[in-house]
């Protein structure tokens, strides 16, 4: 009983964080799909996007959690 | 009460396991195809794979710290993240040297080329190491 709560509680914590990861990739993966079903290459605001979604991405990864 | 622990463990479950699939978002930009004949789009897509592997990563990194008093049966490695941080450290730069240099160069000299395969082995390694943290 208290193993199952001690999950189900860890998997509480993270799971509004993997929803919303989940949410920002599917969008990241329909604009990199329109570029790659194009076949052309990218334009500046697509390249700027990409950065800005990996500088969020990386602040994140070399942050320690709370 | 342990009806409401069994179906929020349930969806929390469903949510993890549908990141490890074949069909879900993460999975499908961490394996974006990299077509190397345009070193642009080459680069673009390399770079949206990138991302992909980038957010597993911040995914593990968000998880409490094993060992620690609030880390659960789901929990991070110290070791692992710090080998995530230095993989991610190396592919950046050689990504963002690509990229700099198919922006501003264009895209036919071999130089660009060679950075382009540089970036893609550094971001092979980077997925080698985020894909092993579970």
């Amino acid at each position: 009983m208290g193993a199952i709560f001690g999950l189900a509680s860890a998997a509480i914590t993270i799971m509004p964080e993997l929803i919303k990861l989940g949410v920002d990739v599917a969008d990241l993966w329909s604009n990199t799909r329109r570029v790659i079903d194009e076949n052309r290459v990218p334009g500046d605001a697509e390249w700027d996007a990409l950065d800005a979604r990996v500088n969020a991405l990386r602040a994140e990864l070399h942050r320690d959690p709370s | 009460m342990l009806k409401a622990i069994m179906v929020a463990t349930a969806l929390a479950f469903s949510v993890v396991a549908c990141s490890n699939t074949g069909t879900n978002p993460v999975t499908e930009v961490a394996n974006t195809p990299v077509n190397m004949q345009d070193p642009a789009k080459a680069v673009f897509a390399l770079k949206s794979a990138y991302a992909g592997i980038l957010t597993l990563a911040v995914a593990y990194n968000k998880r409490p710290r094993c060992g620690t008093a609030n880390a659960g049966p789901i929990c991070s490695d110290v070791n692992i993240v710090a080998s995530l941080r230095s993989a991610d450290n190396v592919a950046f730069a050689a990504i963002q040297s690509a990229e700099d240099g198919v922006r501003s160069l264009g895209a036919n000299t071999t130089a660009i080329k060679a950075l382009v395969t540089a970036a893609q082995a550094s971001v092979d390694a980077f997925k080698a190491v985020a894909t092993a943290a579970k």
